[in-house]
């Protein structure tokens, strides 16, 4: 039945999302067109692996609210909440329950992940896209450039220009769940050399309950925002605050239900860029991060099992509040030089980390109750990376490129360990086929949160990537891409009851990706579909899927539609069904500057659902409600 | 060994490349401009006053447009940046970015962003103050003076 469901709704896609056309443009129209295409484009390296953009109109037509609106949209894995309730993206078979550290976010340029868990969804997994003029996300396995740390995904957000804005707009969200979020913000161009961009947003989401074990599980966050940055001819300052309240899901309970559980997390961030020099060819940024977080979890029952806390006089703690504060500076610095055929980027980034995380008070069996235990690691780290970029046209058609970056990391028992990636490739661009093919060895760390409980030398995963893309234009609005990526993965982190340890085994997986784009008057439809095959894996969440995305425009209407199927799979005696979840939406723009708008998610009740098992019990749970939104939005 | 790896590549950025080039989005721009400048003028190669522009900007108009670069006394059309007071021209004047298009008084036109798109507007009455008229394909860009200021 869903299969048919899904076919209905794949020829629905395809058939009613070209009726609306409108009379042919003009060629300043058109010209138009492909230069907000040109600007979207403007920041893309190709050499740095497959890549994915969704610019402004993207971004307001889709009614992408937050970063998880944005992730949920894209290939090869899927967006599910962790054992803390945090939504993250997870590649396709991999576990939804751990902490992921494979996706870097970067606000331009400025790493938003925490340094403790190389995640920066804990603040940021609902962070308003209110501020974002593109997003670029990059299947990378490599070299950002932009970091010491490796990453698997690089999505780098790029924040609203004040030249280009002009405006101030006020937006209010509410949904079914009785969830809200409000937003203002203002941009200028004040004087010739000076813009500001100022934002403030403070919202509610509430998710349904989970009930396992008797009791009721919360993911319910609160959050507030404020962001402002300055232009002053070359430089630029960006000040952020984020703080946002939610509840802890499972927790660190090993019955996946705590009595209680909070957390809360405050991230200020102030970074300064620079480019000198007459090109502008030198960058300088200088950052620096403070977090404070704030969990506290009670479990009468079974404990609550973070190994840090478990002591060997006491037990297992049934009470746990830890207290951290984290601070980060980055100083980044690279240069470009381009002469005749030969453009090289060359750079370095240091990073300073130091924090102080404490079990502010943790209760243990027979009411032993133990305050400021600080348990005995290294509480200052740091980075280095020198990194080479490397990129010669041997004749208009033909690019071969070479990266390599070497990093050292100083970490608890890691100490002083470096690491040289390296990546070779080229890229072909011929009338209508382009070929992109590259091979690379990267290592990506353990989180140090993962160092810390293991208290012994963890290794960096190793991973050998092969990478192929392929793409034919039919048209300047239509192309057909395909996409095959080799992986092999060495030092793998895998959890045990003592914490993680690295497998040596080697984890080799075959990724396949069709993917179509068809552009027809005012009407965009993006499909891509997947395949994961892999071997000594096992499949924790789903390994197929695929992805439809609609945009249109009809007249003062905008709408669209996106369809994420995702796979059945089955874990242990866990059968988990196959997932179609459908969004839609549309937009109405009045003349006075008013605009409606309404959306559905997951408007079947069927998106991507992750396993839970325990001792006692087992079970799935959905990523996302069936919720419906109603915004409206004023520019002044 | 580190200080001395970060000593070399911090040597290495003190080396200064200057290259002259032009992205595709700058091209596109320019071609824009210079479209809309033809048809207003009504000619192929018009004469071009670039006002308060950087001497930058200036070549990147030198290099890749049809205009004929000259003083504002002998131009067909004035293209005008940066404009942080009020002014009024005797000539037909273009603006290129929203604070000269607020500031100047009888620009018959502005090309610049807002809300994270570029627009183009074509004032009816200045336009009729320089008594120009607009081609099929300028037309639908034109707006009332008491639109243009909202």
């Amino acid at each position: 039945m869903k299969s048919r469901i899904l076919i209905f709704f794949i020829i629905s896609f395809l058939v009613t999302g070209f009726l609306s056309v409108s009379k042919s443009q003009e060629d300043i129209s058109k010209l138009l067109e492909e230069y907000e295409t040109a600007e979207v484009r403007k920041t893309v390296d190709e050499t740095l692996g497959k890549v994915y953009v969704f610019s402004r109109e993207d971004i307001e037509n889709l009614q992408l609210n937050t970063v998880t609106d944005l992730l949920k949209l894209l290939p090869f894995g899927t967006v599910y909440p962790n054992g803390f309730g945090v939504l993250q993206y997870v590649f396709s078979s991999a576990s939804p329950k751990p902490i992921s550290y494979v996706v870097r976010i970067f606000l331009d340029g400025h790493e938003l992940s925490s340094m403790q868990t190389s995640s920066p969804f804990l603040t940021y997994d609902e962070f308003p896209l209110d501020n974002i003029q593109k997003a670029e996300i990059y299947f990378t396995n490599s070299i950002s450039g932009t970091s010491v740390e490796n990453g698997v995904i690089i999505v780098n957000l790029y924040s609203k220009d004040p030249k280009k804005e002009n405006v101030s707009i006020l937006k209010g969200l509410m949904d079914n769940k009785k969830g809200y979020s409000v937003t203002f913000s203002d941009a200028r161009q004040l004087t010739r050399n000076f813009g500001y961009f100022i934002l403030v947003n403070k919202g509610e989401k509430k998710y349904d309950k989970l009930f396992v074990n008797s009791h009721n599980l919360d993911r319910n966050q609160k959050r507030e925002h404020f962001y402002l940055k300055f232009n002053y001819i070359d430089t630029e300052v960006q000040i952020s605050a984020s703080h946002v309240d939610r509840g802890v899901w499972g927790g660190f309970s090993p019955n996946f239900a705590p009595d209680y559980g909070k957390m809360q997390s405050t991230d200020i961030f102030f970074s300064l860029s620079q480019k000198l020099l007459d090109d502008k060819s030198f960058k300088i940024l200088i950052s620096y991060d403070w977090q404070d977080r704030n969990y506290i979890e009670k479990n009468e029952d079974v404990g609550v099992y973070y190994l840090k806390y478990v002591n060997n006089q006491y037990g297992v703690p049934i009470y746990l509040n830890e207290d951290a504060t984290f601070t980060k500076f980055i100083l980044h610095m690279t240069k470009d030089f381009e002469f005749n055929k030969h453009f090289i980027n060359t750079g370095i980034t240091y990073q300073d980390y130091q924090q102080n995380a404490r079990g502010k008070k943790i209760i243990y069996p027979s009411n032993v109750v133990v305050y400021d235990y600080e348990p005995d690691y290294e509480e200052e780290d740091h980075f280095i990376s020198l990194f080479l970029n490397y990129k010669y046209a041997v004749n208009k058609y033909l690019s071969l490129f070479a990266n390599g970056k070497l990093s050292s990391y100083d970490w608890y028992t890691n100490k002083d360990r470096i690491v040289f990636d390296k990546k070779l490739g080229f890229l072909f661009n011929k009338d209508k086929y382009n070929f992109k093919m590259y091979a690379t060895q990267s290592y990506l760390p353990p989180p140090l949160i993962y160092i810390e409980i293991k208290r012994e030398n963890l290794k960096p995963m190793r991973l050998n990537t092969l990478f192929l893309e392929g793409k034919y234009l039919f048209s300047s609005s239509q192309n057909i891409n395909a996409t095959l990526i080799f992986s092999e993965t060495k030092n793998i982190l895998i959890p045990t009851s003592q914490g993680y340890i690295n497998n040596s085994k080697n984890y080799k997986s075959w990724l396949y990706s069709l993917e179509y784009n068809i552009k027809l008057k005012n009407n965009t439809l993006r499909v891509n579909g997947w395949r994961l095959d892999s071997i000594n894996y096992n499949d924790l969440s789903s390994s197929d899927g695929i992805n439809l995305i609609l945009e249109g425009q009809f007249k003062k209407l905008n709408y669209f539609s996106t369809f994420l199927y995702r796979n059945s799979f089955k874990y242990q005696n866990i059968k988990v069904d196959d997932s179609y979840d459908l969004s839609l939406g549309a937009t109405y723009g009045f003349k006075n500057g008013f605009s409606l708008k309404i959306k559905g998610e997951n408007v079947l009740n069927s998106s991507a659902k992750a396993v839970f098992v325990t001792p006692t019990t087992s079970g799935t749970y959905q990523s996302f409600d069936r919720r419906f939104l109603i915004s409206l939005e004023k520019v002044f | 060994m580190k200080k001395r790896l970060t000593f070399v590549f911090i040597m290495t950025f003190a080396l200064i490349n200057i290259v002259f080039a032009i992205d595709k989005a700058k091209l596109l721009e320019i071609k824009i401009i210079s479209e809309i400048v033809i048809s207003l003028t009504n000619k192929q190669n018009p004469k071009v006053c670039l006002y308060k522009f950087h001497e930058y900007e200036k070549k990147e108009y030198e290099n890749f447009s049809e205009f004929k670069i000259t003083n504002c006394q002998l131009a067909d059309i004035i293209l005008v940046k940066g404009i942080e007071e009020k002014i009024s021209f005797k000539k037909p004047a273009f603006a290129l970015d929203y604070i000269s298009f607020k500031n100047c008084q009888n620009c018959i036109g502005a090309f610049y962003w807002r809300k994270g798109r570029p627009q183009i507007i074509l004032i009816k009455e200045n336009l009729d103050l320089f008594n120009i008229k607009v081609n099929k394909e300028l037309q639908n860009y034109v707006v009332s003076k008491r639109l243009a200021q909202k």
